[in-house]
């Protein structure tokens, strides 16, 4: 079975030996009679000679170990043609040898350089082929042409004369011909293949406005005085057509009908030439063939390259968007100009909206509006700095209602490291929103309760202490009322009962006023704190807070500060005190700009001092000081007991509590000083 | 029967409450000794010859607590009906105060209306409480006057023991049981049978309240 597959393979590999062979011999052939037509009878070697040309083409086409079966087949075409047009045999060999070694030098040394197909679609492709095909392998080869002929002595032409007439027709087959039997064998057909019709149109008009601008420019008029040596340009639009719109195929296939209707013209005496000298007129339609060939054959390579690139662009463009689509995170993109420039498949089902509308900043109709500014705030800082950035926002969602969204924007950099925008990709955060939403809420209801009950306890042992005056006063009325109720009344010890009662009422005050003192030191436990860690973790438990507050807090803490001499719950119930304060300090103030400033600093050696700036509506000196005593409150729903429960605390810490107001600032700032940790020893 | 004691004794550690509650009561014709501590109080209370009376008492207070002077109180089986007058009693304090004997338990700040007729009530059950255990003492020393052989006849007597059977009991003849039931009855300072009955019942049912030294 295996050997039976090895056999037809064997079989399919020497048909196609033999086809090859056959395919170079009748191309050969006919290319040998082209070249005939345009050589001048003057001259040994002819203006256009494309055997050598189709040799080299071959050669490209087929692997290094076929070469020779190219040449073999190249060999009797070139006996049969030169035979006929009666040269002697000796140089007809000789003509073998020089032709076939520079097709061999262009093929051998392109093939170091280019392992795929010789395909003219980059502008490395271009400059190789230029390099060593059409410029090298015809510039040494001239010079074994050269010597052959005048060795033999065919025709009266000087070595130089031989070598001059050849090389410039040598480098015009080598630009003019193997690039269209390159490009036409390896993509010229597929691309015919199962083209729509209207595919056609342009390139058969670009074909026939050339044929006709060609017939025109160098058979129809005569060489002399008379032409008009401009119209040498006039296939110049054509082919940059071709170059631009069709590519190298495009290029090669159009610059192969000017070389060829241009040189027949010239060889033929037409084109608009001064001189009547028919092989001056073509040797400088030559050089002027040349000089237009290379660029047009880089355009056309640089086309290919663009076009390649875009092509890769577009996929990976393509690939990008069906991936970014499919893909259950939200995705979105922005450019240079920091609008948006992309929303994927997750985004607008969530938004319920069409990429048209979310485009550019309409998707910021969706923000909540509190969200807004500290989005963009974020957003635009992040931009100018090229850094990433993340944040938490609402985001409307096609029902109308918000959606808590967690967004990550990343900045996106070229190839070659040039900032080209932003990509961000997001998630709906709404049920983990939600949870610690209800968590804080519980946590929040705890403090709350905590802080009732201890205003339970103050209650209990206020009501007792107040109880004994009260008790007294109330006893010392009753018995006064039933001394003069008494006939005679005693009138003497009803004064000492009025002393008793304004003294009992005095001390009733007292009590009241010395509340603060009902926080007993043996409560607090003082230990060694690091005060930045303890306010950093009220602040913490407060974050959802402040969202919801849309209060951004700024902390200050600093580093490197002694600890401090405190007990963590009390500080915290401080800390987190003020800052509640603050919270409803600033719920008059617009929601952007809702601010609280906490920092830690160390005024002296014994002492860190705590500050507290809201930017709320302030206090007015008058209840500045009343704001630290017992049950006094601006707020509805307040027990008016914060304060002045802070303070005891402070002062039963060995610090101070208290506020300033600044006429300049909006707001309040709130100071607490808590003493530094000293070791037992040191303390003793 | 001797006139009723208006005596009251007042505790309480805060001097104003102690002059004004002092004042109140005096201010209803009560006589009232009025203490700093529960420990003042008890030191004075043993060293005097127990009348009857009433106490007023705070529960908090520091040393000795209200609650802690009556317990000792109730140790010792005095008669002093007590009140309590407080500034935050709850309910199971004032359960047990009042299992332990308390005749009330009023808050503070107290109305005088509740504190005085609370007085009242308990100089009443004072002074019912020394009556009774004054006609108690009264019984026994009257045992106390009889040989045994008389103790022996008056307990089979009131057993409900004819002469003669009592005779028998003791291995005697019915005319000594006579005389010995004759002397009984003037030691024990009756006028009838019926009423040796009663006294004697009474001896039996309580034991004898001691004041402890």
């Amino acid at each position: 079975m295996l050997a039976r597959v090895k056999t037809k393979r064997k079989m399919e590999a020497k048909t196609r030996s033999i086809l090859i062979g056959l395919l170079v011999g009748i191309a050969y052939y006919l290319g040998a009679m082209v070249g005939f037509a345009l050589t001048l009878p003057t001259h040994s070697v002819s203006t256009l000679w494309p055997p050598n040309a189709i040799v080299l083409a071959f050669l490209l086409l087929e692997p290094r170990q076929s070469y020779w079966l190219v040449l073999l087949g190249a060999f009797p075409a070139h006996l049969v043609v030169q035979l006929q047009s009666g040269v002697p045999l000796p140089m007809i060999l000789c003509w073998f040898i020089s032709n076939s070694s520079e097709a061999l030098i262009g093929a051998f040394c392109l093939r170091r350089y280019i392992t795929g197909p010789v395909d003219f679609s980059s502008v490395r492709c271009v400059l190789l082929y230029v390099v060593f095909a059409a410029l090298l392998a015809p510039f040494l080869s001239s010079f074994l042409d050269a010597g052959f002929v005048s060795l033999v002595g065919w025709k009266e032409q000087t070595y130089w004369q031989v070598w001059l007439t050849r090389f410039p027709s040598n480098v015009l087959a080598a630009l003019a011909i193997p690039p269209v039997i390159l490009l036409w064998a390896s993509r010229g057909v597929r691309w015919l293949r199962g083209a729509p019709w209207h595919r056609y149109l342009e390139p058969v008009f670009i074909i026939g406005g050339l044929i006709v601008v060609s017939v025109l420019v160098f058979s129809w008029q005569t060489a002399g005085a008379k032409t008009t040596p401009a119209s040498l340009y006039l296939p110049l639009p054509f082919l940059l057509w071709a170059a631009m719109r069709c590519g190298a195929a495009g290029a090669s296939t159009t610059l192969l009908i000017v070389v060829l209707g241009s040189i027949f013209g010239a060889a033929n005496g037409g084109g608009p030439f001064v001189s009547a000298s028919a092989a001056d007129n073509v040797f400088s339609l030559q050089i002027f063939l040349v000089a237009i060939s290379l660029p047009i054959m880089f355009l056309a390579g640089l086309v290919e390259e663009q076009r390649e690139k875009a092509k890769i662009l577009s996929e990976s463009e393509a690939r990008f968007r069906s991936m970014a689509n499919s893909a259950p995170a939200l995705i979105w993109m922005s450019g240079l100009d920091g609008r948006f420039n992309f929303f994927n498949k997750a985004w607008l089902d969530l938004t319920g909206r069409t990429l048209r509308q979310e485009l550019g900043n309409g998707w910021a109709e969706g923000l909540h509006p509190e969200d807004f500014h500290r989005f963009f705030e974020k957003y635009d800082s992040s931009f100018s700095a090229r850094e990433e950035f993340s944040m938490e926002h609402r985001l409307r969602k096609h029902d109308g209602e918000y959606s808590w969204i967690f967004n990550k924007g990343v900045p996106r950099f070229a190839s070659d490291g040039t900032f080209v925008g932003y990509i961000g990709s997001a998630i709906d955060i709404t049920q983990r929103k939600e949870a610690e939403t209800n968590l804080q809420q519980e946590r929040e209801q705890l403090a709350r309760m905590t802080r009732v009950s201890t205003m339970g306890e103050l209650a209990a042992s206020l009501a007792h202490e107040l109880n004994q005056p009260l008790t007294a006063i109330l006893a010392n009325a009753q018995a006064a009322e039933r001394l003069m109720a008494a006939k005679p009344p005693d009138l003497e010890e009803v004064g000492a009962i009025l002393k008793d009662i304004i003294e009992d009422n005095n001390r009733a005050g007292e009590i009241i006023w010395r509340m603060r003192a009902l926080i007993r030191k043996e409560n607090i436990e003082l230990v060694s704190l690091d005060l930045p860690t303890v306010i950093r973790d009220i602040v913490t438990l407060l974050h959802s807070e402040a969202i919801l507050h849309n209060v951004r807090i700024r902390l200050d803490l600093g580093h490197g500060f002694s600890p401090v001499c405190g007990d963590r719950v009390h500080l915290q119930q401080v800390v987190l005190n003020l800052l509640l304060n603050a919270f409803d300090a600033m719920k008059d103030v617009p929601a952007n700009e809702r601010e609280i400033q906490l920092w830690v600093m160390a005024e002296s050696d014994d002492r860190l001092t705590v500050g507290v700036r809201d930017c709320g509506t302030g206090i007015t000196g008058e209840t500045l000081d009343k704001a630290f005593e017992p049950f006094y409150t601006t707020k509805h729903d307040g027990l008016g007991m914060g304060l002045a429960v802070s303070r005891s605390i402070i002062e039963v810490h060995g610090g101070e509590l208290w506020a300033e107001c600044s006429d300049s600032k909006p707001g309040a700032t709130f100071y607490f000083t808590v003493p530094v940790w000293r070791s037992a020893e040191s303390r003793n | 029967m001797m006139s009723e004691s208006r005596t009251v004794f007042l505790v309480d550690d805060d001097p104003f409450v102690r002059r004004a509650l002092t004042r109140l009561i005096k201010s209803a014709g009560y006589t009232v000794q009025a203490f700093a501590s529960a420990r003042d109080f008890l030191a004075y209370w043993r060293a005097t010859d127990e009348g009857p009376a009433c106490l007023a008492l705070d529960v908090r207070m520091p040393g000795l607590s209200g609650l802690d002077l009556q317990h000792e109180l109730q140790a010792a089986h005095t008669l002093l009906p007590i009140i309590f007058v407080t500034g935050h009693g709850d309910i199971p304090m004032s359960v047990k105060a009042m299992k332990e004997g308390a005749v009330d338990f009023l808050p503070k700040p107290v109305k005088d209306k509740d504190l005085l007729r609370a007085i009242d009530q308990a100089l009443t059950r004072a002074n019912h409480d020394h009556a009774e255990r004054r006609e108690l003492e009264d019984i026994q020393r009257r045992v106390k006057s009889l040989t045994p052989r008389e103790r022996e006849v008056m307990t089979l007597a009131v057993g409900g023991l004819l002469n003669k059977q009592i005779a028998f009991e003791l291995g005697t003849v019915e005319k000594t049981v006579k005389v010995h039931r004759a002397r009984v009855m003037e030691k024990m300072e009756v006028q009838s049978f019926a009423e040796l009955v009663r006294i004697a019942e009474r001896v039996k049912n309580r034991p004898t309240a001691q004041k402890s030294e």
